[in-house]
C-alpha cells in the first residue's frame, strides 16, 4: 500500500516542533524530578524473579546432592565395574595375613611341642591346653587382621570424597550467592 | 539460565548507556508522530502524544533487547496514549493532513486518507502498523496485545471497507 505510505510521509517532525518538544520535555523533567521518576522507588514492571533463581539454585543443589548420595550407595562410578575385584582383593588379602599367621604359628607349634615333650606330662598337658586356647586366640588375632585388611581394601573413594564434596558445595554456594546478589542489587535500584 | 547469566554479567559489566531524548526524537520522532496522527487526525494532539511518549521513555528507562524492541515499545506506548486521548477528549475537527493534501491538489492521496479516516480505530491501527511500519500480523498482535487471528480478520475487513470506499479505483495490495 504505497499510497498510504505516501500519505504518511507528509507527517514529519520539523525543526520547530522538535525544539518545542525537547524544551517541554526538559522543563517537565526539571519541574518534578522526584515525582516523575518513580522507577527508583517503585519499579512497577521490574519484578525480579527471585523465586526462579532460588529454584534454579535449589534444583542444582538437589541434583548434586542426589548424585552424591547415589555415588555413596553404589560405591562410586569408577568403582562400580571393579567393585567385585576390590572385594575379591579384600577377601584374598584378608586370607593371606591369616595364612601367614597360621604359618607362623605352625612354625612355633613344633618348637612348643618339643619343649613340652622334653618336660614332664604336666607340661604336655599344659601345652595342649595352650593349643586349645590358642585356636580361639588365632581366630581372634585373624579377625582384627581381616578387619584391618577390609578397611584398607575399602574403595579408595574416601580420598576423592572430600574433593567432590568441596566442589559441589562451592558450585551450589556460588549459585545461591549470585541469586541473592542479583536480588539485592535489583531491589536497591 | 542463559538470561540469568547474561543479566548477572550485565550487572557488573554494565549495559549500554540510555539514549538521550534528542537521539530518540531523531530516530523515532516521525514514526511516533505518524502513529499518533493515525489515531487522532490532528497535529496538535499528535505532538502532545509524541511529547508524552518521550517523557515516558525517560521516566521508565526500559531495558531493550535490541533496536526492534525499542521501536515496538515506543509504538505501543504511543498507541495506548493516543487511544486514551480519544477516549477522554473530543476529536478535534481540524485535520491538517487532509487540508495539506487537498491544498497540494493530490486528490488520490486525499481520498486514501479520507477513506482510512473513516475506518474504526481498531481497523485503522492495524492498517497503519501493517502498511506504514511494515509489521507482520504476529508482530502487530504483540504490539496491540490482541490475538493474531483477530488482527488478520481486522486487516481483511479493513481492506474490504477501504475497497468499498475507494471503489477499487486505487492500487491496494
Amino acid at each position: 500500500m504505497s499510497k498510504y505510505q505516501e500519505v504518511m510521509n507528509h507527517i514529519e517532525v520539523d525543526d520547530e516542533m522538535k525544539k518545542r518538544i525537547l524544551q517541554n520535555v526538559q522543563s517537565k523533567l526539571e519541574e518534578a524530578p522526584e515525582a516523575d521518576i518513580p522507577k527508583a522507588d517503585i519499579p512497577k514492571a521490574k519484578v525480579v524473579p527471585f523465586r526462579k533463581y532460588a529454584a534454579i539454585a535449589a534444583t542444582f543443589a538437589v541434583l548434586l546432592l542426589g548424585s552424591y548420595a547415589v555415588m555413596q550407595v553404589t560405591g562410586g562410578i569408577g568403582h562400580m565395574s571393579g567393585s567385585t575385584s576390590v572385594y575379591e582383593e579384600a577377601a584374598s588379602s584378608s586370607e593371606a595375613p591369616a595364612m601367614e599367621a597360621e604359618a607362623d604359628y605352625a612354625a612355633e607349634a613344633p618348637a612348643m611341642e618339643e619343649a613340652a615333650d622334653a618336660s614332664a606330662v604336666e607340661e604336655a598337658a599344659e601345652a595342649t591346653a595352650d593349643k586349645a586356647g590358642q585356636k580361639p586366640v588365632m581366630e581372634a588375632s585373624a579377625k582384627p587382621v581381616v578387619q584391618e585388611v577390609i578397611n584398607h581394601a575399602a574403595p579408595p573413594q574416601d580420598s576423592d570424597e572430600p574433593v567432590l564434596i568441596i566442589a559441589v558445595s562451592a558450585v551450589v554456594a556460588a549459585l545461591v550467592l549470585a541469586a541473592i546478589i542479583m536480588f539485592v542489587i535489583k531491589k536497591k535500584r | 539460565m542463559f538470561r540469568f547469566v547474561f543479566r548477572f554479567l550485565n550487572l557488573f559489566c554494565g549495559g549500554p548507556p540510555p539514549e538521550s531524548v534528542a537521539e530518540v526524537m531523531e530516530r523515532h520522532g516521525n514514526r511516533i508522530l505518524r502513529v499518533a496522527y493515525s489515531y487522532l487526525h490532528n497535529m496538535e494532539d499528535a505532538e502532545d502524544i509524541l511529547q508524552d511518549t518521550l517523557i515516558k521513555y525517560i521516566q521508565s528507562s526500559p531495558d531493550f533487547n535490541g533496536p526492534e524492541h525499542e521501536k515496538a515499545w515506543l509504538i505501543t506506548v504511543a498507541s495506548n496514549l493516543s487511544k486514551n486521548k480519544i477516549k477522554y477528549n473530543k476529536v478535534r475537527e481540524t485535520d491538517e493532513l487532509a487540508e495539506e493534501l487537498v491544498g497540494r491538489e493530490d486528490e488520490d492521496l486525499a481520498f486514501v486518507w479520507e477513506a482510512v479516516k473513516q475506518l474504526p480505530v481498531k481497523y485503522r491501527e492495524v492498517v497503519h502498523l501493517f502498511y506504514q511500519e511494515g509489521y507482520s500480523t504476529g508482530e502487530i498482535s504483540k504490539i496491540l496485545d490482541r490475538k493474531e487471528a483477530t488482527v488478520r480478520s481486522d486487516l481483511l475487513r479493513a481492506r474490504k471497507q477501504l475497497k468499498e470506499i475507494l471503489k477499487e479505483a486505487y492500487d491496494f495490495e
